[in-house]
C-alpha cells in the first residue's frame, strides 16, 4: 500500500487470548487521532482464540500457519506491510497508558538526534504474584540506574524510524527464533549504525504477564545463555548496562572477591563451622546486592526486601551458571542457528509464504 | 482421476509463494461503505508482482443499504449477514473467522448522517 501514515503498531502474538483483549483495547485507547496509526498484528501460529479477538481491533492480521517462528520474526513480516513511517512494536502482554504511542511519537518527531524510542517498566507488574512483582522491580531496577541512550531498545514497547530500522537490517530472525534479547541486538545494531537509542524512564508500560519461579529461572537461564554464546558479554554489557543479565551478574564479582576475603580470614580461624561459612557467602552476595534490596525495600517494604532475597540469590546462581554454559556451547558449538531444514531451504532460496527466516 | 485433476490437487498442495490476500469490509447497523473505497482498497492490495485476486467478504449486521451497488462493483463478493444489531467488533471476528487470506485487512463502513 502507497498511502503512508506518521505510525504503525506492529503487535506479534501467540496463545495471547488472555492478555490480548486489554492489549490492543489500550492501544485504540491512544491519545492519537484513529487515522494517524494503523495496528498490525501478526499471529505467529496460535492455536487459541488469539485471532479472533486480533480481528476485533486490527486494521491488518497477518496470519502465519505451521510452526512457530519467534517474535523477532514475526515483528519482520509485520513491518513488511506497514505504512507507517514510524513503527512501534508493543508486546502481547504489555499494555500501554492513553499517553506512551503519542510521547513515543512526539518524541521521534521533535528530537532528529532520536531514531528509536522505548518505555520502561511501570513500577508494579499486572500480575499480583510475588514473583511477577519480583521480577518487574528487578527489571525497573536495571532501567532505573542506566536510563537514557543505550542499545535496550524494550522488548515491551519501543518505537523506531522505518527508515532506521530497515538500514539496520531489521530483526536479526535468523538467530532469535524465541522471544529472548532480540530487541538488545537490534539495539545495539542500530547503535552501531549511528542511531541514537533512547530508553526513557518516563514513559511507562505495564506487563501482564504472570511469572512463577520456574518461568523466572528459565528466563534468565535462555538469556543468560544465549548473551554469553552469541552475543558476547562485554560487548554487550557496555552497549546495553540495563539489561537483566547484567543487573544479576554485576554483582557477582565482588561477591566472589568478597566471599574469597572472608574465606581467608576463614582460614585463620580453627575449625570454622560449615554454618559459618555459608553465612558468610550469604553475606557477600547480600552487601553486594545492597542497593538492589534498597530499591526493593523502598518500592516495597522491608518485608518484601527480606522476602525476595534468597530469591534474588538463586536467580543469580542460576544466571551464573547459565553464562558458563553459554560460553563453553559458543567455544564448543558456535554461534546459534536455526534448524538443519531452515539452513538448508535458506540455501537454496526457496521461496515460499510463509517466508524462510533471512540471514542478516 | 484425470492427469489436469492431479495437477489441480498437487497446486492446491504446493506451498504458496506469496501469501493470499483478504479484504474484510465491516457494515453495522446503519453504516456505508463506498464502492469506491473497496475498490481503491484491492487496488493497494494488489500491488505485488503476482497480481492476485483478494477474497472480500463483507460481514453486515441486517440488510446493508449498498448491498446491490457493492455486488455490481466488486467480483465475487462473499456477503455474510448477520443480526440486526450485531457490534463492529463482532461481525470482525465473524468475518476472520472465513477469511481464507494469510493477511487480512480489515475496513469498517462509516456511520449514516441521519
Amino acid at each position: 500500500m502507497s498511502q503512508t501514515l506518521p505510525l504503525s503498531v506492529v503487535v506479534s502474538i501467540h496463545d495471547s487470548a488472555w492478555t490480548l483483549n486489554e492489549v490492543l483495547a489500550a492501544i485504540r485507547a491512544s491519545e492519537l487521532r484513529r487515522d494517524s496509526y494503523e495496528i498490525i498484528v501478526v499471529d505467529d501460529a496460535s492455536t487459541d482464540r488469539s485471532l479472533a479477538i486480533a480481528a476485533r481491533y486490527a486494521d491488518t492480521v497477518v496470519k502465519l500457519k505451521g510452526r512457530r517462528l519467534g517474535p523477532a520474526y514475526a515483528r519482520n513480516r509485520g513491518v513488511e506491510l506497514a505504512r507507517g513511517q514510524i513503527i512501534a512494536f508493543v508486546d502481547d502482554d504489555v499494555v500501554v497508558r492513553p499517553d506512551t504511542l503519542s510521547r513515543m511519537l512526539a518524541t521521534l518527531v521533535e528530537r532528529a538526534d532520536v531514531d528509536a524510542v522505548s518505555a520502561s517498566h511501570a513500577d508494579s507488574s499486572g500480575a499480583p504474584n510475588f514473583v511477577s512483582q519480583y521480577w518487574n522491580l528487578l527489571l525497573r531496577f536495571g532501567e532505573q540506574r542506566h536510563p537514557g541512550s543505550g542499545a535496550q531498545f524494550a522488548p515491551g514497547c519501543g518505537a523506531v524510524r522505518r527508515e532506521a530500522f530497515l538500514s539496520a537490517g531489521m530483526y536479526d530472525e535468523w538467530r532469535f527464533a524465541t522471544a529472548c534479547l532480540e530487541n538488545v541486538e537490534l539495539g545495539e545494531r542500530l547503535l552501531s549504525k549511528g542511531h541514537e537509542v533512547l530508553l526513557s524512564s518516563e514513559m511507562k508500560v505495564t506487563h501482564l504477564k504472570q511469572w512463577d519461579f520456574g518461568s523466572v529461572c528459565q528466563e534468565i537461564w535462555f538469556r543468560c545463555r544465549l548473551l554469553a554464546r552469541s552475543l558476547g558479554y562485554t560487548r554487550m554489557r557496555t552497549a546495553a548496562p540495563s539489561e537483566v543479565v547484567f543487573t544479576l551478574s554485576r554483582t557477582l564479582t565482588p561477591a566472589v572477591a568478597l566471599l574469597g576475603i572472608l574465606m581467608l580470614a576463614a582460614a585463620f580461624v580453627p575449625s570454622p563451622h560449615a554454618g559459618a561459612k555459608g553465612g558468610a557467602a550469604v553475606l557477600a552476595l547480600l552487601l553486594t546486592n545492597f542497593p538492589m534490596h534498597r530499591f526493593y525495600a523502598g518500592a516495597r517494604g522491608l518485608g518484601f526486601a527480606i522476602l525476595s532475597a534468597p530469591l534474588h540469590l538463586f536467580v543469580q546462581i542460576v544466571a551464573a551458571a547459565a553464562l558458563c554454559t553459554g560460553w563453553i556451547l559458543r567455544e564448543v558449538l558456535g554461534d546459534v542457528s536455526p534448524d538443519a531444514a531452515t539452513q538448508a531451504y535458506s540455501e537454496v532460496g526457496l521461496e515460499i509464504w510463509p517466508p524462510v527466516p533471512r540471514r542478516l | 482421476m484425470s492427469r489436469a485433476e492431479v495437477d489441480a490437487i498437487l497446486v492446491q498442495r504446493a506451498p504458496r509463494r506469496t501469501p493470499r490476500k483478504s479484504l474484510i469490509v465491516v457494515l453495522p447497523d446503519n453504516h456505508v461503505v463506498s464502492p469506491d473505497l473497496i475498490t481503491e482498497r484491492l487496488l493497494a492490495e494488489r500491488d505485488n508482482e503476482d497480481n492476485e485476486d483478494v477474497d472480500v467478504i463483507l460481514a453486515c449486521a441486517g440488510q446493508p443499504l449498498s448491498l446491490a451497488a457493492l455486488q455490481r462493483s466488486v467480483r465475487d463478493l462473499q456477503v455474510l449477514f448477520a443480526p440486526a444489531g450485531t457490534s463492529n467488533e463482532d461481525l470482525r471476528e465473524l468475518a476472520m473467522k472465513r477469511a481464507p487470506g494469510d493477511i487480512v485487512s480489515l475496513l469498517s463502513g462509516t456511520r449514516v448522517q441521519v
